[in-house]
């Protein structure tokens, strides 16, 4: 996508991504340094994006797209967090796989780091609030986290370069490529973040309900089984 | 802890991997035997990557957990950790490979390709130039594939050996 995303705009988004993923790195040195035991956690959490973000997996309309992985993050560390990660993992794809691009970053940065980690933390919030079982909130959060994703760029790449005229028939003709593509994907990543969240459930417990993510008895957790 | 399961995993998967990169035609000893979209042979790549790089993960993961815990524990007192499998676990894995198998069901024929080339290809469509050529490295096919392949392989060890860690602190532990 490199030099698709008009000059004015790729640095208006750069410039809007930028402090977000400032408050992200300051959010990453305040939890590295009051839980320093959360570090394997985070290299998970950078691991799971590294994994989904190259995978091209198909959907059912005979096309295919990469699920993003930030929204797991998002709900265990925040969204300021997974911004950095994202981040890492966009800067990793652009000058090695030459996939992305670093003048579209900030514009990737804001769709898959922000924008989409702050649908799955809103809804993680307020699945909480309600007392949802918590792995039925994770599912929503990150389907949600990753179709907001795609929607997102559809809607950057509206904005930017209007190839149906209007902004808004843009908006529906970048939708049908991104979006609809990825609603099978969505669902992929859910259940794939599910698993791992029901893991570290069990077996992180104790390091996740330290970090406020959980409450050991609300949801009902199973005994800790790591002492 | 048992050995077995990872020395299958260690010759099977790079003899399947040999095989398919074989079948595709990028090594000078055959020709391409089969031929599949671009984007599921990346997939397959990744995919053998990954696996790979999870199971080393893993090994190293929970040896690495069981040794410590070894030096804790004298070994009477070392009890085998819960052998029961997740159903849980297990009907998750197979919803995820069903959602992703099946497309290919739908379509055999299907093109697959990625919307990471469809977008731009709709803007040019458009009449849009790209106004900057990529300055980062461009990679060839299989460079591609294969870096493809390093990101889900550093991704999946990172993952595997989180997972073998704990899996092998429980797997060791003093009741």
């Amino acid at each position: 996508m490199e030099g698709y995303l008009p000059i004015e705009w790729a640095i208006a988004w750069t410039i809007i991504a930028f402090p977000i993923v400032a408050y992200g790195v300051y959010r990453l040195s305040k939890i590295t340094k009051e839980h320093p035991e959360a570090k394997p956690l985070l290299a998970l959490m950078g691991a799971f994006i590294f994994i989904l973000s190259a995978l091209k997996l198909p959907s059912v309309f005979a096309s295919s797209s990469h699920p993003t992985g930030s929204g797991l993050a998002a709900v265990i560390f925040g969204p300021g967090v997974a911004s950095v990660l994202s981040m890492i993992v966009l800067v990793f794809q652009a000058l090695l796989l030459a996939h992305g691009g670093l003048t579209t970053l900030g514009a990737n940065t804001l769709s898959m780091g922000i924008i989409g980690p702050a649908i799955a933390f809103g809804v993680w919030i307020i699945g909480g609030k309600a007392r949802l079982p918590s792995s039925a909130v994770v599912f929503v959060a990150v389907a949600l986290s990753d179709f907001g994703t795609y929607v997102v760029t559809a809607a950057q790449l509206a904005f930017a370069v209007p190839i149906a005229g209007t902004v808004f028939d843009s908006f529906i003709a970048f939708g049908a490529i991104y979006a609809v593509t990825q609603i099978p994907l969505a669902i992929g990543e859910a259940l794939l973040a599910v698993l791992l969240f029901d893991f570290l459930v069990k077996y992180k417990g104790k390091l996740l309900s330290s970090m406020k993510v959980i409450k050991l008895p609300s949801l009902g957790m199973e005994k800790e089984v790591n002492p | 802890m048992k050995y077995w399961p990872y020395l299958v995993l260690a010759a099977a998967l790079p003899t399947l991997f040999l095989i398919y990169v074989i079948s595709l035609g990028y090594t000078p000893w055959a020709g391409a035997v089969i031929s599949l979209p671009n984007e599921t042979e990346i997939l397959l790549f990744t995919v053998f990557a990954g696996l790979g790089a999870a199971t080393m993960g893993h090994f190293f993961g929970y040896r690495r957990a069981e040794r410590a815990k070894r030096n804790n524990a004298s070994k009477l007192e070392q009890k085998q950790g819960q052998k029961t499998i997740n159903v849980k676990y297990v009907a998750l894995i197979l919803a995820v490979l069903a959602l992703f198998i099946v497309p290919f069901l739908i379509n055999p024929n299907g093109e697959f390709g990625g919307t990471d080339g469809q977008g731009p290809e709709a803007i040019e469509e458009g009449g849009y130039e790209p106004w900057i050529d990529p300055v980062a490295y461009q990679p060839d096919d299989l460079g591609e594939r294969l870096l493809f392949s390093l990101q889900v392989g550093i991704g999946g060890a990172i993952l595997g050996f989180f997972i073998g860690h704990e899996r092998g602190k429980v797997a060791y532990k003093r009741d």
